[in-house]
Order: C-alpha cells, then structure tokens, then sequence
C-alpha cells in the first residue's frame, strides 16, 4: 500500500479526525477544529477549481463542477423522468456545493425546529421534532452570519436591488404583502474577511470568480490550511468506514486520486458528502456487525430523503428588465414563508428572485416547449424576470437513498438509486405557489406567464436524520451517530424536515456546534 | 424585442440550398466564428448528397423559429446531428426523419408551415423529437451570437460585472424602499 499524503502531516497509521467532504458541513467542521489546534484528515473526492477558472456559460460550468458519477432516479418526481441519471445539481470540488449556492442565508423559523408538534400528521409524512430548538441555534447562527459575511447583519450593508429584484419587490407591494428583502445573503457587498466586494457578474452558480460570495474553498478551507493542522486529500473518494471490535470508527477506506485504495486509521469521522453520499457511503459500510450498514439499526439511514418543493415561473413584462445583470438570486418575499393550514398544506414557502440563462431557462420551460409561442417568449429574454419556488418537502419513508448492488459506477461502487414520490401536501403546495408567483407577476403587468419544471434537486437532507430517541433516526442533536460514538454526520442530511429555508446556513451553525461539542468530547477524553 | 413580435414558422427553410446562400448571412456568421469556407463547402457537399440534413434543418427551425437567427445555424446543427459518430444515433434521427415525410405523405418539406407545425406536434411525444428539440435548444441557446439578438449579454466577467452599470438600471418601477 502507498504512503499516500495530502499534505504529509498525518501518516495513514496516525488515528486521525477523518472529515469526509469539504463543503458547507465538512469545511466547516474542519476549519472549527483545526482553529482549535486539532490536526485534521479532510478527503474530498473532486478537485480544486481556483476561482479565475470558474466559467461564466452554464452548459460549460455545470460539466467543470457537478457530481455526474452514476446515479438512478425513481418514483414519481419529475427528475425521475427528465433527468433520471443525474437527478441531483451538487458539486464535486474542493469547496463542494458552496462553489455553486446562491449565498442565501436564511435561519429556519422557530416552529420549524417543532414540526410533528406544530403541523400535526400529514399525510404520508413521518415527522419528528428536530432534538434542538431555535434558541439553542441563535448564537449559532449569529457566529455563522458573522462568518459567512451575510448582509443586514453584524453592521454589513446590503446590496443595492437588481433589476430581477426591482420586479419582485413591487410586484410583492401591489398585492399587499410586507415582508420582501434582499438582505441575508453571504455575499460580500464591500470587501471584507480577505474577500472581494460583489462586482454583479451574474453567474453565481457557475462560481464567483472575484470570491465575493462566500464558499468553504475560499474561506474555511484556507483558514483551516494556515493553521498548520489540514491534511487536504483532494481526489479522494471515501468508500467505506470500518470499525473496530468494540463498534467504534476505526479506519475510512478511500481510492486516492491515482485510484489506489488507501486505509487511513481514525479515532473520530465526521461525514459530510452531501444526503446522497452520506447514507450511501453508511450503507456501504455493512459489517457482520452492522449488517443493514454503519449507524442503521433502527432503519433510518437512506430515508426521508428531501429537497425542496420546487419550481419557478417566469413572466415576459411590459419594458425592459435585464435579469441577467447582476446577483443570481436576489431577495426574497417571505410571506408565504408561515405555517398556515387554511391554505390548504402544511409548512411554507418562499419566493425567490431568481434569474436563468436563455440555455437553462429554454431548458426548464414547462411543459418541453417548442415553436412559435415558445420562441416569442425567449426572443423577449431582455424583457423577462424570474422568481423561484423554495417549499418544505415533508419527510416520507419510502423517499430514500438505497444501493443498487447489481449496478456499479466507475470506481466499482454500488450505484445509488434515489426514490422520490410526490406526496399531497407538496402538490398542495406547489399549485398554490403556482397561483402566487402568477399574480406576482399580473400585478406588474406581464404579458406572458410560464412555468418551469421543478429544477435539479440542490437542496439535499434528510438521509441520516437527526432524532432524540435513537429508535427514531441516525444521530442525535449533535450529529453523533446513536449507534457509533465517534462518528458524525455534518452535513444537510441530519435535517429532520426541510423547512422552508434555503438549507446552507443552517448546515454552517450546525456544524460550528457540532464541532465545538466535539472539540470539548476531545479535551474530556472521549474519543 | 417586444412582446408582441411574434414570428410566424419560417417559410423559407424549404428553399433549396445554394452557395450564394451559404456564404450569405449565415456564411459570414460561421467565418466570424472562425469556421472557415472549407467548412461551408463541406456543408453544402454534405448536403446535395443527403436530403436528411436539409430536412432535418427544417424540422430544427420548426421547432424553433427564430425569424432573426441565420438559416446557416440550423443547416449546421442537421449536419453534425446526422454525422454522429453513434451509429445508433443517427439511425434514430434518419428514421424520425423518413416517419415524418411518411406522414407528411411524400415529403416534409413540402408542407406548408402551418401543416409542418401540426405534424410535429402529432410526433411530440416520440423520442425522435425529444432528442432532436434538447440538441436543438442546447445548440441554439448556447450559442452567445444567437442569444446576443434577444438581449443576453452572456460572460461579464470580462467587462467588468455590472456593479458600475446597469444591474439596477430598471426604472419603470418604483425604487424599493
């Protein structure tokens, strides 16, 4: 077996703190503990990509950084027909999805820590309350506002209103509603922490090329390499956790970037590869021990898999907009955001200003168009906003992450197959977004109102969810699997619910928790 | 472009082909773009030989037709659709293609363009035409020259972003508070 070192700090034998992943959840965690003078592991499977590579055109950017291993979609949501191959729009880079988020950083709301509490039974759905509450979250979140540089909060301005934004926002006011802001976005709006001002490129999904906005390969992840204590391994693709005669993580087993399988000892594993990888590399972890994967006695891991009721719809207007100018997605009006039952569903969502290229946009168009009608609408493009649906997807069972043993990607690796079936509540949802984001737009006098497809799930939790009781999930409220004692989940798949918000920044604050926990757990002895 | 320009289903793409019309326009787009005349030849060659790719040019500016973007586009998209190195790709879009003028009763290209416009929708749901209106629409909306004509300024990394110009430029509505 090669020596392989990122860095050469620690040697494959060294029981190491493993973080697998690198992006919002694991370039966190990493950058927490090694701050706290803690050596580190930190596998990601893709490659850095510095920032003057990023490109702006989305045909190209979207093959330089998506995750395209081999993937099956099933079950009723769209992506199983549309993109069955490749459901997800994850990134697969130093960084991970931070390279690609909008920077919209929104705390959940109070009541969507206690969803089974506050929504009740929803059909299909399989709700517990989250094992934190909002107040254990706040300085949480004000560290992870401070550290994402999110405007309107720690005396950071926010950024003027785009064009796209101009139309949510009056749109918003002619019907009546009050809450619509462009703040809270973790983009920088003048310099600041070692990171440029927003220059309004657009291309936000295609990576920021002057690292305004803030991501994990240009802010954690450097931070966590000057502390001397990152052993970065990039290339490296986690294949399996083994444990040691008392149950305990002992090793992760991963292909290096030469495709050689190396073994890394470890005392501690944090996981974070996103809710598809997370449960996948669990269940790839079977032992005669653990015989339904690592951390999976109750059943839990792979399940409850959630990303978003989604959609959009755009609106040809009167004069010209220029959607394209300037930050990708915006504001937000956060009206709908509340837990409302008259309306019909349980949960809420938020409408999101939201521009697209011609190519994606012809792309998503509902239904496929085609023709002359079509082609009025696109040649008008100078001329169209844009506004994004971001609803909470309840938690269902059977919507899960599992191996197909009989199908193997290019590693040799069991191929995941994820299930997806719309529920009521969702459609519910979906048809009264629908409603709102039409009217949005006949308020400010669009003559042609279109819909688009549900896009690529983005948003990704739920497959290893975090629960009080062990029974009734994978980790408990600090991420710490209930089955191992030294391994943790540390990304968006602990979420017990998908609330309404876009999930990053919570991701981040539950990271910077965890990590302090086990920060302390190391100090005590514990691991 | 407003609201109401609507083009009608391009009649001319049943014209035959001619050099005067390769170097035209169109012609002149593909030289800016760097491929040179041996390429438009090669097109043209291609084309006298194999009535599939004026038809499938045709079928591709049904789909999307857009009055203002050059007829070279589409008879350049057709040849490289129908020159794929996948076998089974192309026996795909040949026998898509014989189906229609099958239908069409002789031959598509034949119909007028509103009766071009009801066969196609007659096939929509085939994987003929799913394949044919993605490669279409990724070709055509990816390219900067043709999404440059409805107002998409594309990469603006280099100019600058628009900070200093232009991303909040709209004033027909009131300023946000």
């Amino acid at each position: 077996m090669l020596r392989q070192r990122g860095s050469g700090l620690v040697d494959l034998n060294d029981a190491a703190i493993v973080i697998i992943g690198s992006g919002a959840g694991g370039g966190t965690v990493a950058h927490e503990l090694t701050s706290r003078g803690l050596q580190v592991v930190l596998l990601e499977a893709g490659r850095r990509i510095e920032p003057q590579d990023f490109v702006q055109e989305d045909g190209a950017a979207y093959g330089q950084m998506t995750w395209l291993d081999k993937r099956r979609a099933t079950g009723s949501w769209l992506a199983a027909t549309v993109s069955p191959a490749a459901p997800l729009w994850t990134v697969k880079a130093v960084g991970g999805s931070t390279l690609h988020w909008n920077g919209l950083a929104y705390r959940m709301q109070e009541h969507e820590f206690r969803p089974r509490s506050e929504y009740g039974a929803v059909e299909g759905a399989t709700l517990i309350d989250w094992p934190v509450t909002l107040a254990e979250m706040e300085p949480w979140y004000v560290r992870a506002e401070d550290r994402l540089g999110v405007t309107g909060t720690h005396g950071i301005p926010r950024h003027g209103a785009t064009n796209n934004y101009r139309v949510l926002w009056n749109a918003a006011k002619r019907l009546g509603y009050s809450k619509i802001s462009n703040g809270h976005i973790a983009i920088n709006s003048e310099p600041r922490d070692g990171r440029a001002g927003c220059i309004q490129l657009g291309f936000c999904n295609q990576g920021c090329k002057v690292s305004a906005k803030w991501s994990t390969a240009v802010s954690e992840i450097p931070r966590a390499t000057a502390t001397g204590k990152l052993d970065l391994r990039t290339g490296c693709m986690a294949v399996r956790i083994e444990h040691d005669a008392a149950g305990r993580a002992g090793a992760v087993v991963y292909l290096d970037a030469a495709g050689t399988l190396q073994r890394q000892r470890a005392r501690l594993v944090c996981i974070a590869g996103n809710a598809v990888e997370t449960p996948r590399l669990l269940l790839n972890s079977e032992s005669a021990r653990f015989t339904q994967g690592l951390a999976n006695g109750a059943g839990h891991v792979g399940r409850y898999y959630m990303h978003h009721v989604g959609g959009g719809t755009f609106g040809l207007l009167p004069k010209p907009v220029n959607m394209h100018r300037g930050i990708t997605v915006a504001g937000a009006l956060f009206d709908e955001g509340r837990h409302d039952p008259r309306r019909g569903f349980a949960g809420g969502y938020l409408v999101e200003s939201m521009s697209l290229a011609p190519s994606t946009l012809a792309m998503l168009l509902d239904p496929a168009e085609w023709g002359a009608r079509n082609a009025s609408f696109l040649e008008g493009y100078d001329h169209l906003a844009g506004m994004l649906i971001c609803g909470e997807e309840m938690p269902r069972a059977d919507n899960r992450v599992t191996l197909d043993r009989t199908d193997k990607d290019h590693l040799g690796l069991p191929v995941p197959v994820i299930h997806v079936d719309r529920g009521a509540n969702e459609a519910a949802m979906e048809a009264h977004a629908r409603k709102t984001t039409r009217a949005l737009f006949e308020a400010v006098g669009a003559t042609d109102i279109r819909q688009l497809r549900t896009a690529l799930a983005t948003h990704n939790m739920g497959t290893a969810r975090m629960s009080a009781r062990a029974e009734e999930g994978v980790v408990d409220g600090f991420g710490r699997a209930h089955e191992v004692p030294n391994l943790f989940v540390s990304d968006g798949s602990v979420f017990p619910s998908s609330s309404t918000e876009n999930p990053t920044l919570t991701i981040v604050a539950l990271a910077m928790r965890q990590a302090d926990h086990i920060a302390r757990g190391l100090a005590r002895g514990d691991y | 472009m407003q609201p109401d320009h609507r083009p009608d289903p391009i009649a001319d793409s049943t014209k035959e082909w001619s050099r005067r019309e390769l170097l035209g326009a169109g012609g002149a787009c593909l030289v800016a773009a760097g491929i040179g005349a041996s390429m438009v030849a090669s097109v043209e060659a291609a084309a006298s030989l194999d009535p599939a790719i004026a038809t499938l040019a045709t079928v591709a500016r049904d789909m999307f037709p857009h009055r203002a973007v050059p007829q070279q586009m589409f008879d350049d998209f057709a040849v490289r659709q129908l020159g794929t190195a996948d076998a089974a790709a192309a026996q795909m879009l040949r026998g898509g293609l014989q189906d229609l003028d099958r239908r069409a009763g002789g031959g598509y290209r034949a119909l007028d363009a509103s009766a071009r416009t009801a066969l196609l929708a007659s096939v929509a749901g085939t994987p003929f035409f799913g394949t044919v209106r993605f490669a279409a629409l990724v070709t055509l909306y990816s390219d900067p020259a043709v999404v440059r004509l409805f107002g998409y300024e594309g990469a603006s990394f280099e100019k600058g972003g628009y900070l200093m110009r232009s991303y909040d430029d709209l004033r027909w509505l009131p300023d946000p508070d």
